[in-house]
């Protein structure tokens, strides 16, 4: 049954890619031509300056003004952008082991103003951000950068100083306009961060704070006779509850970021369609490995979590299927491993099934024995004394209603194999809180934590992240994030070689042989997989599921009914 | 509570003169209350409520918070009269099992805000002077800030303590609700007091050489307890609509823990295709609100030392 | 007079300058704060959040951004959000147009409805009117006011179209329609449902005032002689009770300045109204000292100046009250 449903939708998948890949057989022509869309988010976008800011929606607004040199389809393959192509060994793109990136500018385009996009834009952008002392979030990979070379406006060379492995994601979804933003010392302040100029199909008119932001074609845009649409309107709505209405009554087109409770709804709704892709990573279980202690020596072995077998007992033990049927309406798929979308998804993994009768075996070979009232104890365990209770703290964030419905479901079918959890949850300001601010997660003061972590579509920092043992936090590395403790000399090697590794498919095989070591070590149970769901109704047509970008990432093609 | 204030002898002995003798304060009241038909009405839905609170986990064939996912969202049936939830516990045990908290939460924080309110106005109204001043400026104070605003802050303070007892349970609501809710109790005391501290039986009381504390409490405080049993009945309702407010907020109490406001909240999103989740606790909500205020309103009318028979 | 009014704002100046000090010191206790969002953002090094918080101006001592804050706004400048980047005062002067407009139409209707409800069931106390009336304004306090909000929705916005153009009847949030030329029309239709949700909630007290206003009047000595002598009882209402009854709408508006300037949270979230409420509660999910502080310390100010200000109508009317 499972099998069957898992085939419909790799064909589904297969046939969304296909279309979204397929060199555009209709003509322009059919689209019609004018139309305000309006979409609806929860979120008060607070800037628009990419540098600055981290919120999803600050994305999901940029997605339609600002563009980098490719862009991620949803098959996860990267294709040009502003760029001609996309630079491989192959084409003479990439040289000098991988140090060198050359991109070729598309001819003529413009920045919304009118004023040309040139390599200087690119040179700016990399200043701008490396910049110290004006609070650009993240200088992850830019850092690794020696300069960007302008050999002439049309062409780009990015010098690297070390091969950066995923270095396809450097200004792949925004560049800074040197002439409409100003000194980078003073970024802060930039009238562009309230009013980003871009070289994508829209333009921003107006934005009215915690109220909304209009958006209109961009005269500019490269593409003759696009976008279709005059005007996108992104409004505030805070309640979701009162969006989903809104979208009833069609007073909003697009609903952004709709959860898996708002699907029997939104299935009822005529004229709606459900936007349901698939995304990479997902909700796991981090088991810690290493003793439970504040804070703890990753040396020391878990009284009980350190055997595998346990490990692997538990992941037998938890019916995924059930969670993802009762609490996420079917819309979601069981976890396997760590890459499970895009062009670095591993083939043949399978998840680990639901078996009890395999978790009890595993569990009895452990050493742990049913004890009176049916919780376990250890008897001849590998590190825990005789008599100690299979008992494990289970925390997640607090007032996240799925993550606390699902606690419920685990907690009874850990029961059903011997082994007591107990909640203790905490708000996500804690759970995911720092070194300094007592992050359990951090300092390793805990048994199993929950919540959801995903690989860009460059896996390379969240594997080092997650299986390096380099990552482990302690005090003299308190970024660490490898919260599990997991340690492995072999999957070290495997990560320093993948770091150096230019040739995708080749890094791609290394991640999958670590990968595959994650699954059998179990230091993590990933529980599903969620879709990327989003909801508008039919009217408004060219609408692409895409889990890699956001909901305006082909806008130019949208149009109405 | 109001039955043994309303019988202590200060008040039977003031306001006696104005009774007709046969008659006992409580009878008299009642006999009044009686008349405000929707008041008894309100009487008698509360008393049903406070009794099912109690005790339905003793005759429900459901444990309350017992999940069964082949259950999940029925219609109200003959086997779940009021249907089930999105986890298949059924809606009627758990209704009442957060009606336990609510109601816990109504009259907990009532209990804290006329504690605090009824000292401060008190101590304010009959010392008067430079005590007066001093704690009517922080009444003021209190009074001057937004109260939801101090409510959110103090949540958000609460919430993001890594104490579980302090962040999750009824416990940190009850306490920033009854903390800052008490200061128009304290004006009310107080202007009580101002009054009442002239009267002929305060001064007797002082000439006799009784000690303050037992002037304000066996004397003052009986004469004043109308208006503040008025006031605490309508703050029992009112910190249950604020606890659903800061529960739609998402500073309420945290599931599983049921309360009427979490219930409501998280019915919001399954409200047309499950309304029954969201109908029956927004009808719990309604209906104690709306009896404890018509019970307010009756016993403000059978208070009433001027009423017009 | 004079001396009053200047005694009682020179009262009101330490007032606010404790009520500042606590809410900043109360801020500053909640964890994050305008770090809080970097905090939660696996992306962010460790090295790149110690950066960040001396940018931010953060690692300073809190008693020297308390005393830095303050003679800031004593100079009229209330800081810039760290979170947005703007003037906190431009953010709150944008808001707070928005929540008058929609509080004070509230109010006014409110008022417009419950006096002559207030006074005609305390005329016919315990009639079937007085009581259906108390019925329905206990009703609207009785419900929590997001759940009465969408059902607005459901049936204006979701339910009933408009038959003139097919569309919904009425708007379910927003305050005008968005890229549309001004239209006093639309701007009535987008403020209906608004409106109504506060309407119903703040019914319920008002009536309630304006009847034990005009119950306790009716019971003077002076009205009971009126009766006594004969007089028509229009005529008593009109000339001696309802003058006296004015006290209570006094009072119920000075009680409810508060919740006026403050905005009404739960309203603005679920109409998406873009006001003081949201606002506030906004820079507490963010962590926006500025905002915070600037629209608690607004929203005081406001307070503490519209209570004084009926104080003195209240003497106006009551001439029995003295300013000693």
């Amino acid at each position: 049954m499972y099998a069957r449903k898992l085939i419909v939708f790799a064909l589904l998948v297969l046939l969304a890619v296909l279309i979204a890949c397929a060199p555009a057989p209709t003509p322009a022509p059919a689209a019609k031509k004018g139309g305000k869309v309006t979409m609806a988010v929860w979120q008060s976008p607070i800037t628009l300056n990419s540098n600055l800011g981290t919120q999803t929606v600050m994305d999901e607004v940029n997605v339609f003004i600002v563009e980098g040199f490719t862009k991620v389809m949803p098959d996860g393959a990267r294709v040009p952008n502003l760029a001609k192509e996309v630079p491989t060994v192959q084409n003479g793109g990439v040289k000098d082991d991988g140090k060198t990136i050359t991109y070729k500018l598309k001819e003529g385009i413009k920045w919304s103003d009118g004023q040309p996009l040139t390599c200087a834009d690119f040179q700016f952008t990399l200043q701008a951000i490396m910049t110290p002392g004006v609070g650009v979030v993240s200088t992850t990979g830019y850092d690794k950068l020696a300069s960007v070379d302008c050999p002439d406006p049309n062409t780009v060379v990015l010098k690297f100083k070390e091969f950066y492995a995923p270095y396809l994601t450097m200004f792949d979804n925004f560049i800074l306009p040197k002439h409409a933003t100003g000194d980078p010392k003073d970024m802060k302040n930039w009238a562009y961060n309230r009013k980003p100029i871009g070289t994508g199909p829209f333009k921003l008119d107006e934005w009215v704070a915690d109220s909304y932001i209009t958006l209109s074609r961009n005269p500019n845009f490269r593409e003759k006779d696009k976008p279709y649409l005059d005007q996108v309107v992104i409004r505030i709505v805070p309640s979701s509850e009162v969006a989903m209405q809104l979208l009833a009554s069609g007073e909003v087109d697009i609903v952004w970021n709709n959860t898996e409770a708002d699907m029997p709804q939104l299935e009822k709704m005529a004229g709606v369609k459900i936007s349901d892709p698939m995304q990479i990573g997902g909700e796991r279980l981090f088991l810690n490995m290493a003793e439970n202690k504040d804070p703890s020596d990753p040396k020391k072995p878990h009284l009980i979590l350190n055997d595998v077998k346990v490990r692997q007992a538990i992941e037998y033990g938890i019916n995924k299927q059930r969670i993802i049927d009762k609490l996420l309406f079917g819309k979601a798929k069981p976890g396997t491993n760590e890459i499970n979308a895009g062009f670095f998804q591993c083939a043949d993994f399978k998840p680990r099934g639901y078996d009890v009768a395999q978790a009890k075996k595993l569990l009895d070979e452990a050493g742990w024995v049913p004890g009176p009232d049916g919780i376990r104890v250890a008897k001849g365990a590998k590190v825990a004394p005789d008599g100690t209770r299979l008992r494990l703290k289970y925390s997640t964030t607090s007032g996240n209603k799925l993550r606390e419905d699902s606690q419920v479901l685990i907690v009874e079918d850990m029961k059903a194999i011997g082994v007591e959890l107990y909640i203790e949850n905490a708000p996500s300001s804690v759970v995911i809180g720092t070194w300094d601010a007592n992050s359990p997660r951090r300092h390793g003061n805990f048994d199993i934590i929950m919540y959801t972590t995903n690989a860009g579509i460059d896996p390379h920092s969240q594997m080092t992240n997650l299986f390096a043992s380099w990552m482990i936090p302690h005090e003299g590395n308190k970024g660490g994030l490898n919260y599990t403790r997991f340690a492995d000399p072999k999957v070290d090697e495997l990560l320093q070689s993948a770091a150096k590794e230019p040739d995708m498919s080749k890094r791609r095989d290394l991640y999958c042989q670590i990968a595959k070591i994650g699954q059998e070590a179990t230091n993590m149970i990933y529980l599903y997989q969620r879709l990327d769901l989003d909801s508008y109704r039919d009217r408004l047509l060219g609408w692409v599921p895409n889990a890699w970008d956001n909901n305006g990432w082909n806008a130019e093609e949208w149009s109405l009914k | 509570m109001s039955q043994t204030t309303l019988t202590s002898p200060a008040l039977a002995l003031d306001w006696s003169t104005r009774m007709r003798p046969q008659e006992s304060m409580r009878a008299k009241v009642w006999r009044r209350f009686r008349k405000h038909r929707l008041a008894l009405a309100g009487l008698g839905v509360i008393t049903v409520f406070v009794a099912l609170c109690i005790g339905v986990p003793w005759i429900a064939n459901y444990d309350a918070g017992k999940t069964n996912l082949d259950i999940m969202r029925e219609e109200p049936s003959l086997a779940h009269i009021f249907g089930t939830d999105e986890l298949g516990r059924d809606l009627f045990v758990r209704l009442w099992d957060g009606g336990r908290v609510s109601i816990l939460i109504g009259v907990a924080t009532m209990l804290m805000a006329i504690t605090i309110g009824t000292t401060i106005g008190a101590v304010a109204g009959f010392y008067g002077g430079r005590v007066d001043n001093l704690l009517m400026r922080f009444t003021d104070y209190m009074l001057a800030i937004p109260q939801l605003f101090l409510l959110l802050i103090f949540a958000q303070l609460l919430r993001s303590t890594n104490n579980p007892t302090l962040s999750g349970g009824p416990m940190p609501i009850i306490i920033i609700i009854g903390v800052l809710v008490w200061p128009p109790i304290a004006r009310l005391v107080r202007g009580q007091f101002l009054s009442l501290k002239a009267k002929e039986f305060v001064e007797a009381a002082r000439m006799s050489g009784t000690r303050n504390y037992r002037i304000i409490l066996r004397h003052v405080l009986p004469n004043a307890a109308s208006p503040i049993i008025v006031a605490a009945t309508l703050r029992v309702g009112a910190a249950i609509i604020t606890e659903s407010t800061l529960s739609f907020l998402g500073f309420g109490v945290q599931p599983p823990t049921a309360t009427w406001g979490n219930m409501l909240k998280n019915a919001q999103a399954q409200m047309t295709y499950a309304p029954w989740t969201a109908i029956f606790p927004g009808l719990a909500i309604l209906f104690t609100v709306l009896s404890l205020n018509y019970i307010g309103d009756g016993l403000r009318d059978a208070l009433d030392p001027h009423h017009v028979e | 007079m004079t001396n009053y009014i200047i005694r009682r704002i020179i009262q009101a100046i330490p007032l606010l300058l404790i009520i500042s000090l606590t809410v900043f010191v109360l801020m500053n206790l909640i964890p994050g704060g305008p770090m809080a969002a970097y905090e939660n953002n696996p992306n962010i090094s460790p090295e790149d959040l110690a950066r960040l918080k001396k940018e931010l101006g953060l690692d300073a001592p809190i008693h020297e951004r308390y005393v830095n804050w303050l003679f800031a706004v004593v100079r009229g400048d209330w800081g810039i959000s760290e979170i947005t980047r703007r003037p906190a005062l431009v953010e709150i002067t944008e808001k707070l147009p928005n929540t008058l407009y929609l509080s004070l139409t509230a109010f006014f209707f409110a008022l417009l409805i419950s006096v002559p409800i207030g006074i005609l069931s305390a005329v016919r106390q315990y009639s079937w009117f007085d009581h259906a009336m108390t019925t329905i304004a206990f009703v609207g306090q009785a419900m929590p006011i997001f759940w009465f909000g969408l059902i607005l929705i459901i049936i204006f916005n979701v339910m009933i179209k408009s038959p003139i153009t097919g569309g919904p009847l009425l708007p379910g949030g927003g305050m005008f329609t968005i890229g549309a030329p001004f239209a006093i029309e639309d701007r009535i239709r987008h403020l209906i449902l608004p409106a109504t949700a506060l309407i119903f909630f703040s019914l319920g007290n008002h009536i309630r005032y304006m009847r034990a206003g005009m119950l306790d009047v009716l019971h003077q000595d002076y009205i009971r002689t009126a009766f006594a002598k004969g007089l028509r009882e229009r005529a008593v209402l009109a000339k001696h009770a309802f003058k006296n009854a004015v006290q209570p709408l006094v009072t119920i508006i000075g009680l409810e300045i508060p919740g006026l300037f403050a905005g009404a949270v739960i309203t603005e979230t679920i109409f998406s109204w873009p006001g003081m409420g949201r606002l506030f509660f906004n820079s507490i999910e963010r962590g926006d000292y500025a905002v915070m502080m600037g629209t608690l310390m607004m929203s005081a100010t406001l307070i503490v100046l519209f209570g004084l200000i009926t104080d003195i109508v209240y003497a106006f009317l009551d001439p029995r009250i003295r300013f000693d």
